[in-house]
Protein backbone atom coordinates (compact mmCIF):
# COMPACT_ATOMS: atom_id res chain seq x y z
CA UNK A 1 0.00 0.00 0.00
CA UNK A 2 1.61 3.18 -1.12
CA UNK A 3 1.54 6.29 0.99
CA UNK A 4 0.09 8.24 -1.87
CA UNK A 5 -2.98 6.06 -2.09
CA UNK A 6 -6.03 7.72 -0.68
CA UNK A 7 -7.43 5.67 2.18
CA UNK A 8 -10.86 5.55 0.54
CA UNK A 9 -9.56 4.20 -2.71
CA UNK A 10 -7.64 1.54 -0.79
CA UNK A 11 -10.80 0.59 1.10
CA UNK A 12 -12.74 0.41 -2.14
CA UNK A 13 -10.10 -1.90 -3.54
CA UNK A 14 -10.24 -4.03 -0.38
CA UNK A 15 -14.04 -4.07 -0.51
CA UNK A 16 -14.04 -5.23 -4.13
CA UNK A 17 -11.50 -7.87 -3.24
CA UNK A 18 -13.61 -9.19 -0.37
CA UNK A 19 -16.77 -9.13 -2.47
CA UNK A 20 -15.08 -11.16 -5.16
CA UNK A 21 -15.36 -8.33 -7.66
CA UNK A 22 -11.71 -7.35 -8.00
CA UNK A 23 -9.99 -7.64 -11.35
CA UNK A 24 -7.07 -10.01 -11.80
CA UNK A 25 -4.67 -7.10 -11.60
CA UNK A 26 -6.25 -5.87 -8.40
CA UNK A 27 -6.15 -9.33 -6.87
CA UNK A 28 -2.49 -9.59 -7.68
CA UNK A 29 -1.83 -6.18 -6.20
CA UNK A 30 -3.60 -7.02 -2.93
CA UNK A 31 -2.08 -10.43 -2.54
CA UNK A 32 1.37 -9.14 -3.29
CA UNK A 33 1.31 -6.44 -0.63
CA UNK A 34 1.48 -7.48 3.07
CA UNK A 35 0.04 -4.17 4.19
CA UNK A 36 -2.96 -4.61 1.93
CA UNK A 37 -3.42 -8.18 3.08
CA UNK A 38 -3.38 -6.98 6.68
CA UNK A 39 -6.01 -4.44 5.75
CA UNK A 40 -8.06 -7.20 4.12
CA UNK A 41 -8.07 -9.14 7.37
CA UNK A 42 -9.06 -6.07 9.34
CA UNK A 43 -11.99 -5.30 7.06
CA UNK A 44 -12.97 -8.96 6.90
CA UNK A 45 -13.20 -8.99 10.70
CA UNK A 46 -15.47 -5.95 10.54
CA UNK A 47 -17.73 -7.65 8.01
CA UNK A 48 -17.93 -10.76 10.13
CA UNK A 49 -18.75 -8.69 13.18
CA UNK A 50 -21.67 -7.02 11.40
CA UNK A 51 -22.83 -10.36 10.00
CA UNK A 52 -22.72 -12.09 13.37
CA UNK A 53 -26.16 -13.41 14.32
CA UNK A 54 -28.20 -11.35 16.74
CA UNK A 55 -30.32 -12.92 19.43
CA UNK A 56 -33.89 -13.03 18.19
CA UNK A 57 -36.56 -12.31 20.85
CA UNK A 58 -39.21 -14.61 19.39
CA UNK A 59 -41.90 -13.94 21.97
CA UNK A 60 -41.53 -10.19 21.68
CA UNK A 61 -41.66 -10.43 17.90
CA UNK A 62 -44.76 -12.59 18.03
CA UNK A 63 -46.46 -9.95 20.16
CA UNK A 64 -45.35 -7.22 17.80
CA UNK A 65 -46.62 -9.16 14.82
CA UNK A 66 -50.02 -9.60 16.43
CA UNK A 67 -50.18 -5.90 17.21
CA UNK A 68 -49.20 -4.97 13.68
CA UNK A 69 -51.87 -7.15 12.13
CA UNK A 70 -54.48 -5.75 14.50
CA UNK A 71 -53.55 -2.22 13.51
CA UNK A 72 -53.73 -2.91 9.83
CA UNK A 73 -55.87 -0.44 7.88
CA UNK A 74 -57.46 -3.43 6.23
CA UNK A 75 -58.36 -5.06 9.52
CA UNK A 76 -62.06 -4.35 8.99
CA UNK A 77 -61.82 -6.10 5.66
CA UNK A 78 -59.74 -8.96 6.92
CA UNK A 79 -61.74 -12.11 7.00
CA UNK A 80 -61.76 -14.16 10.12
CA UNK A 81 -61.68 -17.51 8.40
CA UNK A 82 -62.92 -19.50 11.31
CA UNK A 83 -65.94 -17.25 11.85
CA UNK A 84 -66.76 -17.16 8.15
CA UNK A 85 -66.55 -20.92 7.91
CA UNK A 86 -68.73 -21.28 10.97
CA UNK A 87 -71.36 -18.95 9.54
CA UNK A 88 -71.41 -20.83 6.26
CA UNK A 89 -71.69 -24.14 8.06
CA UNK A 90 -74.52 -22.79 10.18
CA UNK A 91 -76.47 -21.66 7.13
CA UNK A 92 -75.88 -24.95 5.38
CA UNK A 93 -77.02 -26.88 8.40
CA UNK A 94 -80.13 -24.74 8.75
CA UNK A 95 -81.09 -25.32 5.13
CA UNK A 96 -80.43 -29.01 5.42
CA UNK A 97 -82.41 -29.26 8.64
CA UNK A 98 -85.45 -27.59 7.08
CA UNK A 99 -85.22 -29.73 3.98
CA UNK A 100 -84.91 -32.81 6.11
CA UNK A 101 -87.97 -31.78 8.08
CA UNK A 102 -90.02 -31.54 4.92
CA UNK A 103 -88.81 -34.90 3.74
CA UNK A 104 -89.72 -36.51 7.03
CA UNK A 105 -93.09 -34.80 6.94
CA UNK A 106 -93.76 -36.04 3.45
CA UNK A 107 -92.67 -39.55 4.30
CA UNK A 108 -94.89 -39.46 7.34
CA UNK A 109 -97.91 -38.38 5.32
CA UNK A 110 -97.34 -41.11 2.78
CA UNK A 111 -96.90 -43.66 5.52
CA UNK A 112 -100.05 -42.62 7.28
CA UNK A 113 -102.14 -42.60 4.15
CA UNK A 114 -100.88 -45.96 3.02
CA UNK A 115 -102.01 -47.61 6.23
CA UNK A 116 -105.29 -49.55 5.87
CA UNK A 117 -108.17 -47.41 7.17
CA UNK A 118 -110.88 -49.27 9.25
CA UNK A 119 -113.73 -46.76 8.54
CA UNK A 120 -113.14 -46.83 4.80
CA UNK A 121 -113.33 -50.60 4.67
CA UNK A 122 -116.62 -50.57 6.55
CA UNK A 123 -118.10 -48.04 4.18
CA UNK A 124 -117.08 -50.14 1.26
CA UNK A 125 -118.60 -53.24 2.84
CA UNK A 126 -121.82 -51.40 3.59
CA UNK A 127 -122.05 -50.19 0.05
CA UNK A 128 -121.26 -53.60 -1.18
CA UNK A 129 -123.89 -55.13 1.05
CA UNK A 130 -126.56 -52.69 0.00
CA UNK A 131 -126.00 -53.30 -3.68
CA UNK A 132 -126.81 -56.55 -5.39
CA UNK A 133 -123.86 -56.07 -7.74
CA UNK A 134 -120.71 -57.14 -5.89
CA UNK A 135 -118.69 -56.16 -8.87
CA UNK A 136 -120.18 -52.73 -8.85
CA UNK A 137 -119.25 -52.47 -5.21
CA UNK A 138 -115.83 -53.82 -5.86
CA UNK A 139 -115.42 -51.42 -8.70
CA UNK A 140 -116.72 -48.65 -6.59
CA UNK A 141 -114.34 -49.56 -3.77
CA UNK A 142 -111.52 -49.94 -6.18
CA UNK A 143 -112.36 -46.63 -7.67
CA UNK A 144 -112.60 -45.18 -4.20
CA UNK A 145 -109.24 -46.63 -3.33
CA UNK A 146 -107.77 -45.26 -6.51
CA UNK A 147 -109.23 -41.92 -5.71
CA UNK A 148 -107.82 -42.15 -2.27
CA UNK A 149 -104.44 -43.11 -3.66
CA UNK A 150 -104.58 -40.27 -6.12
CA UNK A 151 -105.72 -38.06 -3.35
CA UNK A 152 -102.90 -39.24 -1.17
CA UNK A 153 -100.46 -38.60 -3.97
CA UNK A 154 -101.92 -35.19 -4.50
CA UNK A 155 -101.74 -34.64 -0.78
CA UNK A 156 -98.09 -35.71 -0.91
CA UNK A 157 -97.46 -33.23 -3.67
CA UNK A 158 -99.26 -30.57 -1.73
CA UNK A 159 -97.24 -31.44 1.31
CA UNK A 160 -94.05 -30.86 -0.64
CA UNK A 161 -95.37 -27.81 -2.38
CA UNK A 162 -96.25 -24.64 -0.61
CA UNK A 163 -99.73 -25.13 0.63
CA UNK A 164 -99.97 -21.90 2.44
CA UNK A 165 -98.50 -18.47 2.30
CA UNK A 166 -96.38 -19.11 5.37
CA UNK A 167 -95.00 -22.29 3.93
CA UNK A 168 -94.22 -20.54 0.70
CA UNK A 169 -92.40 -17.80 2.54
CA UNK A 170 -90.40 -20.34 4.48
CA UNK A 171 -89.43 -22.12 1.32
CA UNK A 172 -88.52 -18.83 -0.31
CA UNK A 173 -86.39 -17.92 2.67
CA UNK A 174 -84.74 -21.29 2.51
CA UNK A 175 -84.06 -20.80 -1.17
CA UNK A 176 -82.55 -17.42 -0.45
CA UNK A 177 -80.35 -18.84 2.25
CA UNK A 178 -79.29 -21.65 -0.03
CA UNK A 179 -78.48 -19.14 -2.77
CA UNK A 180 -76.67 -16.93 -0.30
CA UNK A 181 -74.69 -19.87 0.99
CA UNK A 182 -73.81 -20.79 -2.55
CA UNK A 183 -72.74 -17.23 -3.36
CA UNK A 184 -70.70 -17.09 -0.20
CA UNK A 185 -69.10 -20.33 -1.21
CA UNK A 186 -68.12 -18.88 -4.58
CA UNK A 187 -66.98 -15.48 -3.33
CA UNK A 188 -65.06 -16.83 -0.38
CA UNK A 189 -63.64 -19.78 -2.23
CA UNK A 190 -60.11 -18.72 -1.55
CA UNK A 191 -60.78 -18.44 2.17
CA UNK A 192 -61.62 -22.10 2.57
CA UNK A 193 -59.51 -23.62 5.33
CA UNK A 194 -58.45 -26.42 3.08
CA UNK A 195 -58.31 -24.89 -0.37
CA UNK A 196 -57.68 -27.15 -3.26
CA UNK A 197 -55.92 -24.33 -5.07
CA UNK A 198 -55.49 -20.60 -4.87
CA UNK A 199 -57.37 -18.34 -7.21
CA UNK A 200 -54.76 -18.25 -9.95
CA UNK A 201 -54.63 -22.02 -10.37
CA UNK A 202 -56.25 -23.60 -13.35
CA UNK A 203 -57.28 -26.57 -11.27
CA UNK A 204 -56.58 -28.79 -14.25
CA UNK A 205 -55.92 -32.36 -13.45
CA UNK A 206 -54.98 -33.87 -16.76
CA UNK A 207 -51.31 -34.28 -17.47
CA UNK A 208 -51.27 -31.87 -20.35
CA UNK A 209 -52.68 -29.00 -18.39
CA UNK A 210 -50.81 -29.82 -15.17
CA UNK A 211 -47.74 -28.17 -16.64
CA UNK A 212 -49.47 -24.81 -16.27
CA UNK A 213 -50.81 -25.47 -12.82
CA UNK A 214 -49.27 -23.83 -9.80
CA UNK A 215 -50.39 -23.53 -6.20
CA UNK A 216 -51.25 -27.21 -5.93
CA UNK A 217 -49.71 -27.65 -2.51
CA UNK A 218 -52.13 -27.21 0.36
CA UNK A 219 -51.26 -24.61 2.93
CA UNK A 220 -50.56 -27.33 5.47
CA UNK A 221 -48.94 -30.65 4.77
CA UNK A 222 -49.12 -33.62 7.10
CA UNK A 223 -46.65 -33.82 9.93
CA UNK A 224 -43.58 -36.01 9.60
CA UNK A 225 -40.84 -37.15 11.88
CA UNK A 226 -38.32 -37.27 9.05
CA UNK A 227 -37.92 -35.14 5.93
CA UNK A 228 -37.69 -37.97 3.38
CA UNK A 229 -41.37 -38.98 3.59
CA UNK A 230 -42.22 -35.29 3.21
CA UNK A 231 -40.18 -35.10 0.01
CA UNK A 232 -41.67 -38.35 -1.26
CA UNK A 233 -45.19 -37.08 -0.61
CA UNK A 234 -44.61 -33.78 -2.39
CA UNK A 235 -43.08 -35.41 -5.45
CA UNK A 236 -45.56 -38.27 -5.67
CA UNK A 237 -48.82 -36.57 -4.82
CA UNK A 238 -48.61 -33.05 -6.21
CA UNK A 239 -48.16 -32.13 -9.85
CA UNK A 240 -45.95 -29.13 -9.31
CA UNK A 241 -46.40 -27.17 -12.48
CA UNK A 242 -44.98 -23.95 -13.72
CA UNK A 243 -46.39 -20.50 -14.02
CA UNK A 244 -46.03 -19.43 -17.62
CA UNK A 245 -45.70 -15.79 -16.59
CA UNK A 246 -42.74 -16.56 -14.41
CA UNK A 247 -40.50 -17.57 -17.28
CA UNK A 248 -40.69 -14.08 -18.74
CA UNK A 249 -38.43 -11.45 -17.36
CA UNK A 250 -36.69 -11.84 -14.04
CA UNK A 251 -38.20 -15.17 -13.20
CA UNK A 252 -36.13 -16.03 -10.20
CA UNK A 253 -36.91 -12.87 -8.29
CA UNK A 254 -40.62 -13.05 -9.00
CA UNK A 255 -41.12 -16.68 -8.17
CA UNK A 256 -39.30 -16.24 -4.87
CA UNK A 257 -41.07 -13.01 -4.11
CA UNK A 258 -42.04 -13.88 -0.57
CA UNK A 259 -39.93 -16.90 0.27
CA UNK A 260 -37.24 -17.05 2.91
CA UNK A 261 -34.13 -15.64 1.17
CA UNK A 262 -31.86 -18.39 2.44
CA UNK A 263 -34.24 -21.06 1.24
CA UNK A 264 -34.54 -19.29 -2.09
CA UNK A 265 -30.75 -19.19 -2.45
CA UNK A 266 -30.47 -22.88 -1.67
CA UNK A 267 -33.11 -23.71 -4.25
CA UNK A 268 -31.38 -21.54 -6.85
CA UNK A 269 -28.09 -23.29 -6.15
CA UNK A 270 -29.71 -26.70 -6.53
CA UNK A 271 -31.65 -26.09 -9.73
CA UNK A 272 -31.07 -24.44 -13.07
CA UNK A 273 -33.85 -22.48 -14.68
CA UNK A 274 -36.39 -22.43 -11.88
CA UNK A 275 -39.83 -21.80 -13.24
CA UNK A 276 -42.06 -21.99 -10.21
CA UNK A 277 -42.07 -22.25 -6.47
CA UNK A 278 -44.64 -23.20 -3.92
CA UNK A 279 -44.72 -22.94 -0.18
CA UNK A 280 -46.49 -24.77 2.56
CA UNK A 281 -46.11 -25.46 6.23
CA UNK A 282 -45.74 -28.70 8.08
CA UNK A 283 -44.55 -30.02 11.40
CA UNK A 284 -41.22 -31.76 10.99
CA UNK A 285 -39.90 -33.69 13.94
CA UNK A 286 -42.27 -31.76 16.14
CA UNK A 287 -41.19 -28.33 14.91
CA UNK A 288 -43.37 -25.93 12.87
CA UNK A 289 -41.60 -25.83 9.53
CA UNK A 290 -41.85 -23.86 6.33
CA UNK A 291 -41.53 -25.89 3.14
CA UNK A 292 -40.30 -24.27 -0.06
CA UNK A 293 -40.65 -26.31 -3.23
CA UNK A 294 -39.07 -25.20 -6.49
CA UNK A 295 -39.40 -26.69 -9.93
CA UNK A 296 -37.04 -26.32 -12.85
CA UNK A 297 -37.97 -26.25 -16.49
CA UNK A 298 -36.98 -29.90 -16.93
CA UNK A 299 -39.22 -30.97 -14.06
CA UNK A 300 -36.64 -31.40 -11.33
CA UNK A 301 -38.06 -30.67 -7.91
CA UNK A 302 -36.13 -29.35 -4.92
CA UNK A 303 -37.58 -29.30 -1.43
CA UNK A 304 -36.12 -26.89 1.11
CA UNK A 305 -37.29 -26.59 4.69
CA UNK A 306 -36.60 -24.26 7.56
CA UNK A 307 -38.10 -23.72 11.00
CA UNK A 308 -40.77 -21.09 10.65
CA UNK A 309 -38.89 -18.65 12.84
CA UNK A 310 -35.42 -19.43 11.53
CA UNK A 311 -34.95 -18.69 7.86
CA UNK A 312 -31.19 -18.98 8.28
CA UNK A 313 -31.55 -22.65 9.22
CA UNK A 314 -32.91 -23.59 5.80
CA UNK A 315 -31.68 -26.91 4.43
CA UNK A 316 -32.21 -28.79 1.21
CA UNK A 317 -34.15 -31.96 1.95
CA UNK A 318 -34.20 -33.41 -1.52
CA UNK A 319 -33.54 -32.82 -5.21
CA UNK A 320 -35.66 -35.15 -7.31
CA UNK A 321 -35.19 -35.41 -11.07
CA UNK A 322 -38.23 -35.89 -13.27
CA UNK A 323 -39.66 -39.34 -13.72
CA UNK B 1 -48.45 -13.17 -0.59
CA UNK B 2 -51.53 -12.75 -2.73
CA UNK B 3 -53.71 -14.17 0.00
CA UNK B 4 -52.19 -11.76 2.49
CA UNK B 5 -52.88 -8.86 0.14
CA UNK B 6 -56.48 -10.01 -0.18
CA UNK B 7 -56.85 -9.77 3.57
CA UNK B 8 -56.34 -13.40 4.53
CA UNK B 9 -55.29 -13.01 8.13
CA UNK B 10 -53.61 -16.37 8.37
CA UNK B 11 -51.59 -15.73 5.24
CA UNK B 12 -50.58 -12.30 6.54
CA UNK B 13 -49.49 -13.79 9.83
CA UNK B 14 -47.48 -16.45 8.03
CA UNK B 15 -45.83 -13.88 5.80
CA UNK B 16 -44.76 -11.66 8.67
CA UNK B 17 -43.67 -14.58 10.77
CA UNK B 18 -41.40 -15.78 8.01
CA UNK B 19 -39.59 -12.46 7.73
CA UNK B 20 -39.79 -11.03 11.24
CA UNK B 21 -36.43 -12.38 12.40
CA UNK B 22 -34.56 -10.79 9.52
CA UNK B 23 -36.43 -7.55 9.86
CA UNK B 24 -35.56 -7.46 13.54
CA UNK B 25 -31.91 -8.30 12.85
CA UNK B 26 -31.61 -5.33 10.49
CA UNK B 27 -33.29 -3.04 12.99
CA UNK B 28 -31.07 -4.38 15.77
CA UNK B 29 -27.86 -3.67 13.92
CA UNK B 30 -29.00 -0.23 12.88
CA UNK B 31 -30.53 0.78 16.20
CA UNK B 32 -27.75 -0.65 18.35
CA UNK B 33 -29.85 -1.87 21.24
CA UNK B 34 -32.74 -4.24 21.86
CA UNK B 35 -35.34 -1.70 22.99
CA UNK B 36 -34.96 0.62 20.03
CA UNK B 37 -34.75 -2.35 17.70
CA UNK B 38 -38.09 -3.71 18.94
CA UNK B 39 -39.71 -0.31 18.56
CA UNK B 40 -38.37 0.01 15.05
CA UNK B 41 -39.48 -3.53 14.21
CA UNK B 42 -43.00 -2.78 15.35
CA UNK B 43 -43.08 0.38 13.25
CA UNK B 44 -41.76 -1.57 10.30
CA UNK B 45 -44.33 -4.36 10.64
CA UNK B 46 -47.18 -1.90 10.94
CA UNK B 47 -45.95 -0.09 7.86
CA UNK B 48 -45.63 -3.37 5.98
CA UNK B 49 -49.13 -4.46 6.92
CA UNK B 50 -50.62 -1.10 6.00
CA UNK B 51 -48.71 -0.87 2.75
CA UNK B 52 -49.09 -4.48 1.63
CA UNK B 53 -52.07 -3.81 -0.58
CA UNK B 54 -49.98 -1.27 -2.50
CA UNK B 55 -47.04 -3.62 -2.93
CA UNK B 56 -47.03 -4.30 -6.64
CA UNK B 57 -44.63 -7.22 -6.64
CA UNK B 58 -42.17 -5.70 -9.06
CA UNK B 59 -39.47 -6.00 -6.42
CA UNK B 60 -38.97 -8.97 -4.18
CA UNK B 61 -40.91 -8.77 -0.95
CA UNK B 62 -37.65 -9.03 0.95
CA UNK B 63 -36.24 -5.98 -0.80
CA UNK B 64 -39.36 -4.01 -0.10
CA UNK B 65 -39.68 -5.12 3.51
CA UNK B 66 -36.00 -4.41 4.22
CA UNK B 67 -36.49 -0.92 2.86
CA UNK B 68 -39.36 -0.41 5.27
CA UNK B 69 -37.29 -1.87 8.12
CA UNK B 70 -34.28 0.31 7.33
CA UNK B 71 -36.37 3.46 7.24
CA UNK B 72 -38.10 2.54 10.47
CA UNK B 73 -34.80 1.94 12.24
CA UNK B 74 -33.22 5.13 10.97
CA UNK B 75 -36.34 7.07 11.91
CA UNK B 76 -36.13 5.57 15.38
CA UNK B 77 -32.53 6.69 15.68
CA UNK B 78 -33.37 10.20 14.59
CA UNK B 79 -36.35 10.33 16.94
CA UNK B 80 -34.31 9.28 19.89
CA UNK B 81 -31.41 11.51 18.92
CA UNK B 82 -29.30 8.49 19.75
CA UNK B 83 -25.72 9.29 20.60
CA UNK B 84 -22.96 6.81 21.17
CA UNK B 85 -22.90 4.81 24.35
CA UNK B 86 -22.99 7.20 27.30
CA UNK B 87 -20.24 5.10 28.89
CA UNK B 88 -17.74 6.62 26.48
CA UNK B 89 -15.83 9.56 27.86
CA UNK B 90 -16.91 12.76 26.20
CA UNK B 91 -13.70 13.25 24.24
CA UNK B 92 -14.06 9.80 22.77
CA UNK B 93 -17.58 10.25 21.48
CA UNK B 94 -17.79 10.12 17.73
CA UNK B 95 -18.50 12.98 15.48
CA UNK B 96 -19.86 12.67 12.02
CA UNK B 97 -16.82 13.92 10.24
CA UNK B 98 -14.21 11.50 9.13
CA UNK B 99 -10.80 12.27 10.52
CA UNK B 100 -8.20 11.98 7.81
CA UNK B 101 -5.07 10.07 8.52
CA UNK B 102 -6.62 7.52 10.72
CA UNK B 103 -3.31 5.84 11.31
CA UNK B 104 -2.49 8.73 13.55
CA UNK B 105 -5.38 7.99 15.92
CA UNK B 106 -3.87 6.84 19.11
CA UNK B 107 -5.51 3.63 20.20
CA UNK B 108 -5.13 4.68 23.78
CA UNK B 109 -7.46 7.62 23.12
CA UNK B 110 -10.31 5.29 22.27
CA UNK B 111 -12.44 3.26 24.65
CA UNK B 112 -10.17 0.56 25.99
CA UNK B 113 -12.31 -2.46 26.50
CA UNK B 114 -15.78 -3.38 25.46
CA UNK B 115 -15.96 -1.53 22.14
CA UNK B 116 -17.99 -3.94 20.17
CA UNK B 117 -19.77 -3.88 16.89
CA UNK B 118 -22.80 -2.05 18.32
CA UNK B 119 -20.62 0.73 19.63
CA UNK B 120 -18.61 0.79 16.44
CA UNK B 121 -21.74 0.97 14.29
CA UNK B 122 -23.13 3.68 16.53
CA UNK B 123 -20.12 5.78 15.58
CA UNK B 124 -20.69 5.35 11.87
CA UNK B 125 -22.58 8.06 10.06
CA UNK B 126 -26.01 6.98 8.93
CA UNK B 127 -25.04 7.10 5.27
CA UNK B 128 -22.42 4.42 5.86
CA UNK B 129 -24.20 2.39 8.51
CA UNK B 130 -27.31 1.46 6.51
CA UNK B 131 -25.54 0.17 3.38
CA UNK B 132 -23.00 -1.78 5.45
CA UNK B 133 -25.74 -3.44 7.49
CA UNK B 134 -27.83 -4.25 4.43
CA UNK B 135 -24.81 -5.72 2.68
CA UNK B 136 -23.06 -7.59 5.47
CA UNK B 137 -25.97 -8.40 7.78
CA UNK B 138 -28.88 -8.81 5.40
CA UNK B 139 -26.87 -10.11 2.45
CA UNK B 140 -28.41 -7.85 -0.16
CA UNK B 141 -26.45 -7.24 -3.32
CA UNK B 142 -25.45 -3.77 -4.46
CA UNK B 143 -28.37 -3.38 -6.83
CA UNK B 144 -30.85 -4.32 -4.12
CA UNK B 145 -29.26 -1.94 -1.65
CA UNK B 146 -29.40 0.82 -4.22
CA UNK B 147 -33.10 0.14 -4.60
CA UNK B 148 -33.70 0.01 -0.86
CA UNK B 149 -31.84 3.23 -0.17
CA UNK B 150 -32.76 4.93 -3.43
CA UNK B 151 -29.12 5.54 -4.30
CA UNK B 152 -27.02 5.00 -7.35
CA UNK B 153 -25.17 1.65 -7.26
CA UNK B 154 -21.83 3.42 -7.45
CA UNK B 155 -22.69 5.48 -4.40
CA UNK B 156 -23.71 2.35 -2.55
CA UNK B 157 -20.44 0.68 -3.42
CA UNK B 158 -18.41 3.64 -2.25
CA UNK B 159 -20.29 4.03 1.01
CA UNK B 160 -20.02 0.37 1.83
CA UNK B 161 -16.30 0.42 1.24
CA UNK B 162 -15.79 3.50 3.38
CA UNK B 163 -18.15 2.25 6.06
CA UNK B 164 -16.36 -1.07 6.28
CA UNK B 165 -13.05 0.70 6.49
CA UNK B 166 -14.13 2.94 9.33
CA UNK B 167 -15.66 0.03 11.13
CA UNK B 168 -12.44 -1.93 10.76
CA UNK B 169 -10.52 0.93 12.32
CA UNK B 170 -12.89 1.21 15.24
CA UNK B 171 -12.93 -2.49 15.94
CA UNK B 172 -9.19 -2.91 15.45
CA UNK B 173 -8.46 -0.02 17.75
CA UNK B 174 -10.60 -1.51 20.46
CA UNK B 175 -9.03 -4.96 20.13
CA UNK B 176 -5.52 -3.62 19.83
CA UNK B 177 -6.00 -1.71 23.04
CA UNK B 178 -7.01 -4.92 24.74
CA UNK B 179 -4.25 -6.92 23.12
CA UNK B 180 -1.57 -4.50 24.06
CA UNK B 181 -2.95 -4.16 27.54
CA UNK B 182 -2.89 -0.44 27.11
CA UNK B 183 -6.12 0.03 28.88
CA UNK B 184 -6.21 3.27 30.76
CA UNK B 185 -6.48 2.72 34.47
CA UNK B 186 -10.07 2.70 35.58
CA UNK B 187 -9.80 6.07 37.26
CA UNK B 188 -8.71 7.68 34.00
CA UNK B 189 -11.81 6.30 32.29
CA UNK B 190 -14.00 8.42 34.47
CA UNK B 191 -14.96 11.93 33.48
CA UNK B 192 -11.89 13.73 32.19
Amino acid sequence: MTMTDEPDSVDELISRYLDGEATDAEIARVEGDPALLARVESVRAAIEAVAAPVEIPIEALDAIRTTAIAQSTTSDQVTDLAAAAARRAERRNRVLAIAAAFVFLAVGVVAIRSLPSVSDDDDAATEAGSDDSASESASASEAAEEDETDGAEMADADALAPSSTDDADDMADDDEMADEAEMDEEQAESFEEEPEAEDDATGATDTENAILTVDVLPDELPAFDDPQPLVDLIVAEYAIGFDAESVVGDATERVFADACPVAADLAIEALDDIVSTEQATTVLAGEPTEVVVARSADGTIVVVTHPIDACDAAVVQGVVPPG
Amino acid sequence: MKAAQRGDQRALDRLLRKHQSRIYAICRRLAGNDADALDATQEAMIAIVKGLDRFDGRAAFTTWSYRVATNAALDELRRRGRRPDPGLPEHEQADDTYVAGRESRDPSDLVAAGIDVDHALAELPEEFKAPVVLRDMAGLDYAEIAEVLDLAPGTVRSRIARGRGRLADLLASGRSTDDLGNQPPPDERQNP
